[in-house]
């Protein structure tokens, strides 16, 4: 009897983990690297705990975009355009965290990103950040101050992208020419 | 429908009874909850910047009740005197006019003699000129039924009173119970968010949290915007009327900021106080003129300017709609239906907005 089983068999329960193992897991995430166990704690207030099967999809492209998530365990594939083509998706590991630019503008989530192993999640809403930096604000500049650091450092891998793609893009064109001219010559 | 998706309808029903009879069962309590909810609401800012200062939350929340306790204490010792010596004159004057009117009764029968005798000189005369122009409506009768009738409701106020000692019994547990609950409310405030979000499927933990945000963000705003502009219209009658110079201002002030939430009704009910006052008091009945135009102004002050800008946009229903909820709330709810009725539609309504909105953008429906 299936529906007896979804019903009364108990999941196999997963590791519970405490709340001291989330403050070290938080202390040694990236962007909260450098506040203090007080700050920690005061943040964990704020975050909810959520656990994902395999294949499952945390959100898709084109959802309202409210709530960052942070990595703990697992792992999984952003596409910029799921539905479309069988593009390959980019990784997103333990520690790495997702979903922040809806931090900075009203923008619709940009990519839809699915868990390829178990995952677990720590997911804050837009809100509650905005709240914790007003709360604690050295804190909150601390925070916002390694946000803009990734973001740059993004931009920049950006601009070096876009300089080779041009390069490429001349490079293309200079032979579409050529053939063009060996065409006419022929 | 194949079997699993019958299942699961099957489920939802029974779930839905359940909620039901979970409901049926603590509707008694239900009102301590959400009044608590609503008291720790109001207190949250002032909990959230004990937060900032670092100060732990049962600290900060047993500061601020020590606070509240002490402005209602002070507001005991100073205000309230005051009222209750207003209110005594108050009912001296009824009362004096009470007497007068029975002494009146037993002799002669002419209201206009009545009239004058507690007070209103001006409107007797009028009534005297009506009588004598238009013989054949007998408005003596009439005036006199209307007379008896007021006469025996002054008469029931002191039994009135007594009935409701009982309810004021009542009252009081009430307001001990709700800041108990106020404050694992306010203390636990994260972990019963957590907990309730901890439940919900991961489908949906996206779209509820954003539902939670929206909806507690229109509720929070439509409140303190309520409460400000009680108060904010107390504060204006009051200058109001010290300037006119009417008796018992403090009073009369705050009938009329207390009910200026009631939509449409509020403002008459507000003003008829100071009707009696002004007429049966030392005041120039002309005086029901200028502060007629004084609440008047007042009104259009609160409805165009003030709630607009402290709730952030219109109310948006329609007037119509606004008059038929408060007039159904009146029928169904007695006074806190009345001012309760408007707001709790408002919300429903865009409860219901919003999450129409949302689940069409988390592709739920």
């Amino acid at each position: 009897m299936s529906l007896y089983k979804k019903i009364f068999k108990q999941k196999p329960k997963t590791k519970v983990d405490t709340e001291k193992e989330l403050t070290d897991f938080l202390s040694n995430v990236y962007l909260f690297k450098n506040l203090s166990n007080t700050d920690i704690r005061n943040l964990q207030n704020y975050i909810h705990k959520r656990e994902y099967k395999q294949d499952e999809k945390i959100f898709k492209k084109g959802y309202p975009n409210i709530v960052m998530y942070i990595v703990k365990e697992g792992k999984l594939l952003r596409y910029l355009d799921y539905d479309k083509a069988k593009e390959e998706g980019v990784e997103i590991e333990a520690g790495h965290f997702f979903g922040v630019i809806g931090l900075f503008i009203d923008e619709k989530r940009t990519s839809t990103v699915i868990a390829t192993k178990p995952s677990v999640l720590l997911a804050i809403s837009k809100r509650d950040i905005k709240n914790f930096i007003a709360e604690y604000p050295k804190a909150g500049a601390k925070i916002l101050y390694k946000i803009g650091k990734i973001l740059s450092n993004d931009i920049v891998d950006a601009n070096e992208q876009i300089v080779e793609l041009e390069e490429e893009n001349i490079n293309l064109k200079e032979k579409v020419e050529d053939i063009k001219s060996e065409e006419d010559n022929g | 429908m194949d079997r699993s998706k019958f299942f699961r309808w099957i489920i939802w029903i029974i779930t839905f009874f359940i909620i039901i009879a979970g409901v049926w069962f603590y509707h008694y309590i239900l009102l301590y909850i959400i009044v608590s909810s609503i008291f720790a609401y109001l207190l949250f800012p002032i909990i959230k910047f004990g937060d900032r200062l670092q100060i732990p939350r049962p600290i900060s929340i047993l500061i601020t009740y020590a606070v509240i306790i002490f402005l209602i204490i002070l507001a005991i010792n100073v205000i309230v005197p005051q009222i209750r010596q207003q209110a005594e004159e108050g009912a001296k004057v009824v009362k004096k006019a009470q007497t007068r009117l029975n002494e009146q009764k037993e002799g002669s029968m002419d209201i206009s003699t009545a009239l004058k005798t507690i007070g209103i000189e001006e409107f007797a005369d009028v009534i005297k000129d009506m009588n004598s122009r238009f013989k054949f409506i007998d408005l003596d009768r009439h005036l006199n039924q209307m007379l008896d009738k007021f006469i025996n409701l002054l008469a029931e106020i002191p039994q009135f009173l007594l009935n409701s000692i009982s309810s004021i019994i009542n009252l009081l547990a009430f307001i001990i119970v709700i800041p108990f609950i106020s404050f694992f409310l306010l203390n636990d405030e994260r972990k019963l968010m957590r907990a309730f979000f901890s439940v919900i499927p991961n489908r949906y933990f996206e779209f509820s949290l954003y539902l939670f945000e929206k909806i507690e963000e229109s509720f929070g705003r439509f409140f303190r915007a309520l409460l400000l502009e009680t108060f904010i219209i107390f504060i204006l009658a009051f200058i109001g009327l010290m300037i006119l110079n009417i008796p018992y201002a403090l009073t009369l002030s705050l009938i009329v900021g207390l009910t200026n939430p009631i939509k449409f009704f509020g403002p008459f009910l507000g003003v008829i106080p100071i009707f009696l006052v002004v007429l049966l008091g030392p005041t120039p009945n002309i005086y029901l003129l200028y502060t007629a135009i004084l609440i008047l102004i007042i009104q259009q002050f609160d409805s165009n300017y003030l709630f607009p800008s402290l709730i952030g946009k219109k109310i948006g229903m329609h007037p119509l709609w606004v008059l038929l909820t408060v007039i159904s709330g009146g029928y169904a709810f007695g006074v806190v239906g009345l001012i309760f009725a408007v707001p709790v539609v408002f919300l429903i309504k865009t409860i219901i907005q919003v999450s129409a909105k949302s689940l069409k953008e988390f592709e739920i429906i």
